[in-house]
C-alpha cells in the first residue's frame, strides 16, 4: 500500500530504486549470457584440445560477470528528471510530473512574473497530487530480459556439458593421454624392478610414474608434457650409453674368435652372401647366442648354399671379426638394456601422441601416427618377442648390434639395387605440427612399393632399414617422431612395420 | 496545503476559457473549410503567438478562402494583395499623397496601403520582386510601418498569411532566408482527401454558403496572446527544444547523418522560440498549463521546415526538410541522457 502523501522528490527516489533494480536484473542476465557463452566455449575447447583447468575457472569467470553486473548497476547515473519523464510517458501525463517537479523549486517559481508563477504553482500542485498514484512497477516493469532465453539455453548447455564431463563421457577427450600415461606407469614400474639399488634408475622410474600421473589426471599441458618426455628420453639414452660402456667383458668368448673367423671365411668362400652372414650374426647376437652357436649356425647355413666361388674381401672380414669380438653383455645387463629400450619406445609413443596434427591431414599420416600412439603401444611390447628374429633386429635399429650389421651390409654397394625415388611428381604431401611453431613436412614423390629389387628378401630388409635410418638421421625429426617416421617408411617398403601392425 | 498550492482561481478559469473559445473558433472555421483541421489550428496557433504563416500549396486548394474565413470568424480586418512582378512597395504599405484639407489647403497625407489590416493575405508572395517582398519585413517584425520618416503602428492583432505555389517556379522570386525566417510557421496545404473533396463539391455547388458566427474579437485575441506567453515551460522541455534546433545544425553535436549531408544551415533561434511558443498554445488548447515534449514535437515541422537551408547535395537529391526534422526528433532524447 503506497502512502498517499508521497511527494515528487520521494517519487523520484522510489523510481530510481526501482530503475536500479531492473537495471541490475538486466545487467546480470546480460553479463551471465556473455560469461556462460564464454564458459561453454571454454568447456568445448577444453574437451577438444585437452586444456588443463578445473571448474574453478568457470566459477571465477561467472562470478566476475556477476560482479561486473553489480558494479554496472551500482554506478549507473541518471538525471532525476529522466525518471519523471519515464513516469509521464507511461501514465500519459504530458510532462506534468516533470514540469511540477521543476516548478516546485521555489527559486524557479520566483524567477517568473506573477501570472507565470501562478501557472507553475498550479502545475506543481497537480503533479504533487498525481505523484501518489504513480506505481514504480508500472513505470519500470520487471519484464523478462530479452536475453533470458539465450542465457537459459547457455546455462543448460553448460550444465549438460559439465554433467557429461562428470559422467566420464568426455574422459578420453579431457584426458586424451590416459592410456599413454598407463604405459608410462608400466614402463616406470618395470624399470624400477630392474633398477635394484641404482638411485639414478630409481629416480628415472619415479619420473616415469610422475609423468604418468600428470598425463592420466590431465594436469599437465602439452608443451610441458613434451618437455618432460624429451628430458626423460635423454636420460634413458644416457643410461643406455652408460650401460654399454660399463658392460662386463666375457673373456671366454674371445678365445673362440679364430674359430668364428674360420667359419665366416668358409661361409663366404662357399658362396654365402655377406649380408646373410651379417644377418645371421645380428640375429644370434640379439638372441644372446654364443660364438660356438654362431659358428654352428653359419656352417649349417652355408651348407645349404650352392658352391659358387666368390672373392673374399679381407677388409670386410676384418670388420666382421671386430664386431664379433665385442663383448657380450651379461644377461641381467641385457635385460636392463631391453627394459631401457622399451622405456625409450614408450617415451617415443608418448611424444608422438602429444603431436597435434593440423586439420585436413591425410588419413595415412593419421594412421602412421596412430601406429605409434596408444593403439600399438600395448601390443608392441610383445611384438619384440613374437616377430621373427631378423625383423626384430631390423626394426629395433640398435646401434650396438643390428644397425651396424645393416650398415656394413649396405656398404658393399647393394643399395644400387634399391633406388629411393627422388624428384618426379609429388605423390602426396603431408604436414603435421610437431611442436608449436614447428611444422614437419613429408613429401612422398612416389610409391616405394613399386620399386624393384634383385636382392633377396633378407638383404632387401637390411638395405631398406639402412635407407630408413639414413633418412631419419638426415631429416633429424624430433625424438618422439623417430620411431614413427621409421615405421612409416618401413611400411611403405613393405617390410617390418607392416608386420608390426599385424 | 503549502505556499506553492495558492493561486488565483480566476487564472485557471481564464486559461480554460481561452482554450475553449479558441476551439470554438476553430470549429466555426471548420464549418466553412472542409478538412484542413490541422491547418486551421496551426493558423490560429500562429495568430496567438503573434506570428505569421507561409502557406504552400498548389492553386485551387482553398488557401485564399481559408484565410478570408479566418478573418471573418475572428472578426478581423482582412485585406488581400495579389503579388505580381510589377507590384511596388508603396502598393503594399501606402504612400504620401498631396490632398486638400477641409479648409482647402494642400497638405501631404499618408494614404494607408493594404498592409494596414489585421489579416493580410499576401497571395503568391514569391511572384513579387525581393524589393517589394522586403516591404513587408518591418510590418511583420515590428508590427508597424515607416513611411517618409514617420512610423505608423498596425492595429493588433496583425498576421500576414502569405501563399506560394511550390510547383510553378518560373518567373518567381524565391523568398530570401531573412524573409522566410520572419514567418513563424510554414504550412503545407495538402490536396483534400477523397471524402473531403466530395464534401467540398457538395458545399460549393449547392445553395448559399454557410453564415459564420464571429467567435472571437480582436480584443480577445490580444488578451489570449498575453495569457499564452504566461504558460510556463520547464527547463527540461525548453532544453529539449533547444537541442532539437541544435540538431538541425550540421556542425553541432547531436546532428544526424542526414543533417550533416544535406543541410547547409540549421534553424535560427527563432525556430526554438517558435517551438516553445507554439507549445504553449498547444498546452492551453489541451487544458494544460505547462508545455510538454509532445507540444514541442507537434510544433517542430511547421516551425522548422522553412528554417533549414539545404546544401547543394540536399537540393540536388530533392531532400524534404520534413524528413530531416522527423529524423532529428527520432534521435533526440527527451531528457538529454
Amino acid at each position: 500500500m503506497r502512502e498517499p502523501g508521497v511527494d515528487l522528490a520521494r517519487l523520484v527516489h522510489t523510481l530510481e530504486l526501482r530503475w536500479r533494480g531492473v537495471l541490475l536484473r538486466r545487467s546480470i542476465v546480460d553479463a551471465l549470457s556473455v560469461s556462460l557463452a564464454v564458459s561453454l566455449a571454454v568447456l568445448l575447447i577444453r574437451a577438444a584440445y585437452a586444456l588443463t583447468f578445473g571448474p574453478g575457472t568457470l566459477v571465477l569467470l561467472n562470478a566476475s560477470a556477476l560482479v561486473v553486473a553489480l558494479l554496472a548497476a551500482a554506478i549507473a547515473r541518471r538525471e532525476p528528471a529522466q525518471f519523471l519523464i519515464d513516469a509521464d510517458r507511461v501514465y500519459g501525463l504530458k510532462s506534468l510530473l516533470l514540469s511540477g517537479y521543476e516548478f516546485a523549486d521555489a527559486a524557479s517559481a520566483r524567477a517568473f512574473d506573477d501570472q507565470r508563477s501562478q501557472f507553475e504553482r498550479i502545475v506543481a500542485a497537480r503533479a504533487q497530487r498525481m505523484s501518489g498514484g504513480i506505481d514504480p512497477r508500472r513505470v519500470y516493469p520487471a519484464r523478462t530480459p530479452r536475453r533470458i532465453a539465450i542465457t537459459g539455453a547457455l546455462a543448460t548447455a553448460v550444465a549438460t556439458v559439465l554433467l557429461l564431463d562428470a559422467s566420464g563421457l568426455f574422459a578420453s577427450a579431457a584426458a586424451p593421454y590416459a592410456e599413454t600415461g598407463l604405459l608410462l606407469e608400466d614402463a616406470g614400474r618395470r624399470l624400477a624392478a630392474r633398477a635394484e639399488r641404482d638411485e639414478e634408475l630409481l629416480d628415472l622410474a619415479r619420473e616415469f610414474a610422475r609423468l604418468s600421473e600428470l598425463l592420466r589426471g590431465d594436469q599437465i599441458d602439452r608443451d610441458e608434457a613434451r618437455r618432460r618426455v624429451d628430458s626423460l628420453s635423454d636420460r634413458v639414452e644416457q643410461q643406455l650409453r652408460n650401460l654399454e660402456r660399463t658392460a662386463p667383458f666375457d673373456h671366454d668368448e674371445t678365445e673362440l674368435l679364430p674359430d668364428a673367423e674360420a667359419a665366416i671365411r668358409g661361409a663366404l668362400q662357399a658362396g654365402m652372401s655377406e649380408s646373410d652372414v651379417v644377418e645371421l650374426f645380428v640375429r644370434m647376437r640379439s638372441e644372446g647366442e654364443t660364438i660356438p652357436d654362431f659358428v654352428e649356425a653359419l656352417e649349417e647355413a652355408h651348407e645349404r648354399r650352392p658352391d659358387t666361388a666368390f672373392g673374399l674381401d679381407e677388409e670386410r672380414l676384418r670388420e666382421l671379426m671386430e664386431q664379433l669380438s665385442r663383448p657380450q653383455p651379461p644377461d641381467d645387463a641385457t635385460d636392463l638394456t631391453e627394459e631401457l629400450r622399451e622405456s625409450q619406445r614408450v617415451l617415443e609413443q608418448t611424444g608422438a601422441g602429444l603431436i597435434e596434427l593440423t586439420k585436413g591431414d591425410d588419413r595415412q599420416i593419421g594412421e602412421a601416427l596412430d601406429s605409434g600412439v596408444g593403439r600399438d603401444a600395448a601390443p608392441q611390447r610383445t611384438q619384440a618377442d613374437e616377430v621373427p628374429a631378423d625383423d626384430a633386429a631390423s626394426t629395433r635399429g640398435d646401434p650396438g648390434d643390428g644397425l651396424e650389421g645393416g650398415t656394413a651390409a649396405a656398404e658393399t654397394g647393394m643399395d644400387g639395387d634399391f633406388r629411393r625415388p627422388e624428384g618426379g611428381p609429388i605423390f602426396r604431401e603431408l604436414r603435421g605440427v610437431v611442436t608449436e611453431g614447428t611444422i614437419m613436412e613429408i613429401i612422398i614423390r612416389d610409391v616405394p612399393a613399386e620399386a624393384t629389387s634383385g636382392l633377396s628378401e633378407q638383404e632387401r630388409a637390411i638395405v631398406i632399414e639402412r635407407v630408413v635410418e639414413e633418412a631419419v638421421a638426415r631429416e633429424n625429426p624430433p625424438p618422439q617422431l623417430r620411431s614413427l617416421v621409421r615405421n612409416y617408411f618401413l611400411r611403405l617398403a613393405g617390410t617390418g612395420a607392416n608386420d608390426e601392425r599385424e | 496545503m503549502n505556499a506553492n498550492e495558492t493561486w488565483d482561481p480566476q487564472i485557471v478559469e481564464r486559461a480554460l476559457a481561452a482554450g475553449r473559445r479558441i476551439r470554438e473558433a476553430q470549429t466555426e472555421i471548420g464549418r466553412a473549410i472542409v478538412g484542413h483541421v490541422d491547418l486551421v489550428e496551426q493558423i490560429l496557433v500562429c495568430l496567438l503567438c503573434r506570428g505569421h504563416a507561409l502557406l504552400e500549396g498548389v492553386p485551387g486548394l482553398g488557401k485564399t478562402y481559408l484565410i478570408k474565413t479566418v478573418g471573418e470568424v475572428l472578426d478581423l480586418a482582412t485585406s488581400r494583395i495579389q503579388f505580381t512582378p510589377d507590384l511596388m512597395p508603396a502598393d503594399i504599405i501606402g504612400t504620401n499623397v498631396l490632398v486638400r484639407d477641409e479648409q482647402g489647403h494642400q497638405v501631404i497625407r499618408f494614404q494607408k496601403g493594404p498592409v494596414f489590416s489585421q489579416v493580410l493575405l499576401a497571395d503568391e508572395i514569391n511572384r513579387a520582386t525581393p524589393k517589394t517582398q522586403s516591404a513587408l519585413l518591418e510590418a511583420m517584425q515590428e508590427q508597424n510601418v515607416t513611411v517618409a520618416g514617420r512610423t505608423y503602428p498596425l492595429a493588433p492583432p496583425f498576421i500576414v498569411l502569405a501563399t506560394q505555389n511550390p510547383i510553378e517556379m518560373e518567373g518567381t522570386y524565391p523568398l530570401p532566408e531573412a524573409q522566410l525566417d520572419r514567418f513563424f510557421f510554414k504550412l503545407r496545404v495538402d490536396y483534400p482527401a477523397y471524402d473531403d473533396l466530395l464534401a467540398i463539391v457538395d458545399r460549393t455547388t449547392g445553395g448559399a454558403p454557410a453564415v459564420l458566427a464571429r467567435s472571437l474579437s480582436a480584443q480577445d485575441i490580444v488578451s489570449f496572446q498575453e495569457l499564452i506567453r504566461s504558460v510556463p515551460a520547464s527547463r527540461t522541455v525548453a532544453d529539449y527544444a533547444v537541442r532539437l534546433v541544435y540538431a538541425t545544425h550540421p556542425q553541432r553535436e547531436g546532428a544526424t547523418d542526414e543533417v550533416r549531408r544535406f543541410v547547409r544551415y540549421g534553424s535560427s533561434p527563432r525556430g526554438a522560440q517558435g517551438l516553445i511558443l507554439a507549445g504553449k498554445v498547444y498546452a492551453l488548447l489541451d487544458k494544460r498549463f505547462a508545455v510538454s515534449f509532445d507540444d514541442v514535437r507537434r510544433a517542430a515541422l511547421p516551425a522548422l521546415r522553412h528554417r533549414l537551408i539545404l546544401s547543394f547535395q540536399g537540393e540536388a537529391e530533392g531532400v524534404d526538410t520534413d524528413d530531416l526534422i522527423r529524423r532529428v526528433i527520432e534521435v533526440t532524447p527527451e531528457g538529454g541522457t
